[in-house]
């Protein structure tokens, strides 16, 4: 009894080391801490590839998905602990890349369902929301597999749990959490042959480990970067000059709605459908999230004041942030509408208030929608290289978002893209395995009917295309797409990055790898040999067409020569060359 | 007298010898090479045409018959005949049936009904020969325009072109340019839908594999269990047409099956490599 006294006594004394709970500002240093950490480590996890392919990018992803979560934390600008959680839920989510940034993206809305109301979590309530966090990712996916970041989350979960009734304060719980999680991922090879084959972890289990080894030295007080260079001011309000720090270059805006327009509508039965509806012609990255009494709006456009308007006639605004993103420094300033609704009046001379009077409101409300252009469906496809994009393009693909191989595009930059297509019905092509998943959620956050065709490569893309009839329906054409990606086969030849052993090919660092639908099949030194001995494992005697699409880094003569041999020796096959323009892979095949 | 005259013009396609053998009159459209002027059909065979075709430098354009050469024609059959039908080319990609309208016009009260056929080539001539039957057999003039207009309903026409360049040169590519562009190299398969060249499915491989793919759509197509009349129309290859005509017959319940040649204007406009399969069910 005494000892446990003058334990309390002691961790009093140390101050930061002890802690009964933690409140929303550490909260936000924490995630701030932990985004920090993996971004300094996102290399390594992008080296944990299964295959030796130079397009590991788990690392950039998840990174790039949590800096998404950190800003929206900032932009919140304080607020209770369960206002921070739900502002990194939603950040994360509108940034999510990958797969494995879909996924953090649900353990962060997890926990903030698990931390609903709290201003202050203890030891118990950590474990819970961390419960909470790994239920929801497993829900998310629909066919969770073991030995991954979901194993790792869960892992981490249960430790938590057993700490919280062990009675342990909120760091011993941290540390054993951070313990329990890193052997978690030590064992993800023996769950995972591929992992064992490969030799490596999990890459999204140690971006999350790496994450959490981050927030846990916040917890600490250890971070010394927040420190020096605040990361994150966690304040109340919107003051102005509340100067944040801009996130990395490597968020990307676009500018041709110059600015960022976010205020809560408070108000009584909210038809959030219908704001969406009316606003969706206002700019883009529109969002209207919450419930029918008070929804936060926010969208990047060049007419503010025509949004607040309309947004007046339903309800009140608070909290309102115009911020324009031409600046370098975001700057954050409230405005207040009323007074420029007033001004606008008084000044009515001025171009900028006379086209506010002549369309504002009405272009907003009772705008007639471009009903007669619109398509019965239109496409997304996802491709890099400019070659790659301009063949998909001229086969139908409304918008191409480039990604794919080593940039995987985020839920928004999708949802942006469909909400360009001028139908109502948007096929999203994914092109890589990578994208399927977050393709899979677009549908949440635009006010389309979304289809998801789940094409891995980009031939299946351009056979889904090519199977496209812009006359049918949806349904006809879902149907066509998805039945023309079992007749293309796809290769791909690029280079290890690492030394490994992989279906029993011994391969060195740079070697020459050739990759059969997923599976290596060839490798070498020389890259037209690897090409050849892939193509003879996808040529059948039915074939009747191979398609080389040659990469930035292959000449043309290069690759007509190629073709040239391949055409020698299967006769049967017309074999055609375009420039793809794609980063790493030499050559993309397809036989069909 | 006692019968209904069936007149068509040059684009119906039909072989030469089923004109003469039902008394069809056929009004030639004409084909311009540069400044050299043919009559469709009557100083330009489909077999000069396209060795003109590949020679010439110029690529060749083609004009309606004018409203008075309808008129000679006219004339002539309503003083010997009961009334006259004359069924054309698709007013969307011609201008010979507003010139046979006005020709129309022009006979005051002559019993002279001009149909819009909205097909092309012999799909416009297996609706000509039925008409032609119809009259041989006695049937009125209403009958015959009515079961006209119905088979233009009924007919289905598919077929392939070598490159669209013609089509999209001579502006006939209606709908279809929605095929053009495509940077890979695609074989278009096109209907006429509504009087208009349509995409049907773009296909990728071989003349094979889309002669086989032109089978199937036909196949899928066809009402089940009706018998059919069909064409299958070629630009100079009768090897291809003759394998379609099997595939065709070995698939369909055929009663009558015709083997055509795209003619000098229609050729103007799809280009050599052209192949289709027209038809339509006999009941």
């Amino acid at each position: 009894m005494s000892d446990r006294i003058s334990a309390r006594d002691r961790q009093q004394e140390v101050g930061a080391l002890s802690r009964d709970s933690l409140d929303a500002g550490d909260l936000a240093r924490a995630i701030a801490a932990g985004t920090e950490w993996l971004g300094a480590n996102k290399e390594f996890v992008n080296s944990l590839n299964v295959f030796p392919v130079p397009d590991g990018d788990t690392g950039t992803n998840m990174h790039l998905t949590l800096l998404s979560a950190v800003r929206e934390v900032e932009k919140v600008g304080g607020g209770t602990l369960s206002e921070v959680a739900d502002a990194a839920a939603m950040g994360s989510l509108m940034g999510a890349r990958g797969n494995s940034g879909v996924i953090f993206s649900q353990l962060f809305r997890g926990f903030a369902k698990g931390v609903e109301g709290k201003t202050h979590l203890r030891a118990q309530d950590l474990a819970q929301a961390l419960q909470s966090a790994a239920a929801m990712a497993y829900k998310a996916v629909m066919k969770p597999v073991e030995g991954t970041m979901l194993t790792v989350a869960r892992e981490a979960a249960r430790s938590a749990t057993q700490g919280a009734r062990a009675g342990l304060d909120l760091l011993a719980l941290a540390d054993k959490v951070l313990e329990d999680a890193r052997k978690a991922l030590e064992r993800t090879p023996e769950m995972l042959p591929t992992l064992k084959e490969a030799g490596v972890v999990d890459a999204g289990g140690q971006g999350l480990v790496f994450f959490w080894e981050g927030a846990v030295k916040a917890l600490r007080g250890e971070v010394t970067v927040g420190r020096q260079e605040p990361l994150l001011q966690v304040a109340r309000g919107t003051g102005s000059g509340q100067a944040a720090r801009q996130p990395e270059a490597t968020v990307k805006e676009s500018l041709r709605f110059r600015y960022c327009t976010e205020f809560l509508l408070k108000g009584r039965s909210l038809p959030l459908d219908r704001i969406r509806q009316d606003l969706a012609d206002a700019g883009d990255c529109l969002l209207v999230v919450g419930t029918s009494d008070v929804a936060k709006v926010h969208v990047h456009t060049n007419h503010p004041g025509r949004v607040l308007e309309y947004c007046l006639r339903l309800g009140d605004l608070h909290e309102v942030q115009i911020n324009n993103m031409a600046d370098q420094h975001e700057e954050f300033e409230a405005l207040n509408p009323a007074g420029r609704a007033t001004a606008g009046q008084r000044n009515s001379t001025s171009p900028e208030n006379r086209e506010n009077r002549a369309s504002a409101p009405v272009s907003l409300e009772a705008r007639p929608r471009p009903e007669a252009a619109e398509k019965p469906v239109g496409i997304v496809a996802v491709a890099v290289g400019e070659g790659l994009a301009t063949i998909l393009r001229s086969l139908g693909a409304d918008v191409v978002v480039e990604g794919g191989q080593t940039m995987n595009p985020s839920i928004e930059e999708l949802a942006n893209a469909a909400r360009q297509v001028s139908a109502k019905n948007v096929i999203i092509l994914p092109n890589n395995s990578n994208v399927i998943l977050t393709a899979d959620r677009v549908r949440e956050f635009v006010d389309k009917t979304i289809s998801v065709v789940p094409t891995k490569t980009i031939p299946q893309g351009v056979a889904a295309l090519v199977a496209f009839n812009a006359a049918s329906d949806v349904a006809a054409n879902e149907r066509a797409m998805n039945e023309a990606l079992g007749r293309v086969s796809t290769g791909e030849v690029t280079y290890a990055v690492r030394s490994s052993s992989v279906n029993g090919f011994t391969i060195d660092q740079n070697d020459i790898i050739g990759i059969k639908d997923g599976e290596i099949c060839a490798a070498g030194k020389d890259r037209d040999e690897v090409a050849m001995s892939l193509a003879s494992q996808m040529v059948t005697e039915e074939s009747s067409l191979l398609t080389i699409y040659y990469g930035q880094d292959v000449r043309s003569p290069e690759a007509q020569a190629l073709a040239e041999r391949l055409s020698d020796i299967y006769p049967h096959c017309e074999v055609e060359v375009h420039y793809g323009g794609q980063p790493l892979y030499y050559y993309i095949m397809s036989v069909e | 007298m006692g019968r209904i005259a069936i007149v068509t013009d040059s684009t119906a396609d039909l072989p030469p010898h089923l004109y003469s053998e039902y008394g069809i009159t056929v009004v030639p459209l004409l084909v311009h090479f540069g400044d050299e002027v043919y009559r469709d059909g009557v100083d330009l065979s489909s077999e000069g045409f396209y060795a003109k075709l590949t020679s010439s430098k110029v690529l060749p354009r083609t004009s309606q018959p004018s409203p008075h050469d309808f008129q000679v024609v006219y004339e002539d059959l309503v003083s010997r005949s009961d009334g006259v039908v004359s069924i054309h080319l698709s007013s969307k990609l011609s201008g010979t049936y507003q010139s046979a309208v006005i020709a129309a016009g022009m006979l005051k009260g002559a019993p002279v009904r001009v149909i819009d056929g909205r097909l092309a080539s012999a799909a416009t001539g297996l609706l000509v020969l039925e008409a032609a039957r119809m009259a041989r057999a006695g049937a009125g003039i209403d009958d015959i325009v009515a079961r006209v207009e119905d088979l233009i309903r009924r007919m289905r026409v598919f077929f392939t072109v070598d490159t669209l360049e013609y089509l999209e040169k001579n502006g006939r590519i209606g709908k279809a340019t929605a095929f053009l562009g495509t940077l890979l190299s695609i074989r278009p398969l096109l209907w006429i839908d509504d009087g208009e060249v349509a995409p049907y499915e773009k296909v990728r491989g071989s003349r094979q594999k889309i002669l086989a793919r032109l089978v199937a759509v036909a196949k899928e197509q066809a009402p089940a269990g009706k018998k059919l009349r069909a064409a299958v129309i070629h630009a100079v290859s009768p090897d291809e047409a003759s394998v379609l005509k099997d595939a065709v017959e070995g698939d369909f319940a055929c009663e009558e099956i015709l083997i055509a040649t795209v003619g000098p204007v229609i050729g103007s406009h799809t280009g050599p490599g052209t192949i289709a399969i027209a038809f339509h069910p006999i009941d």
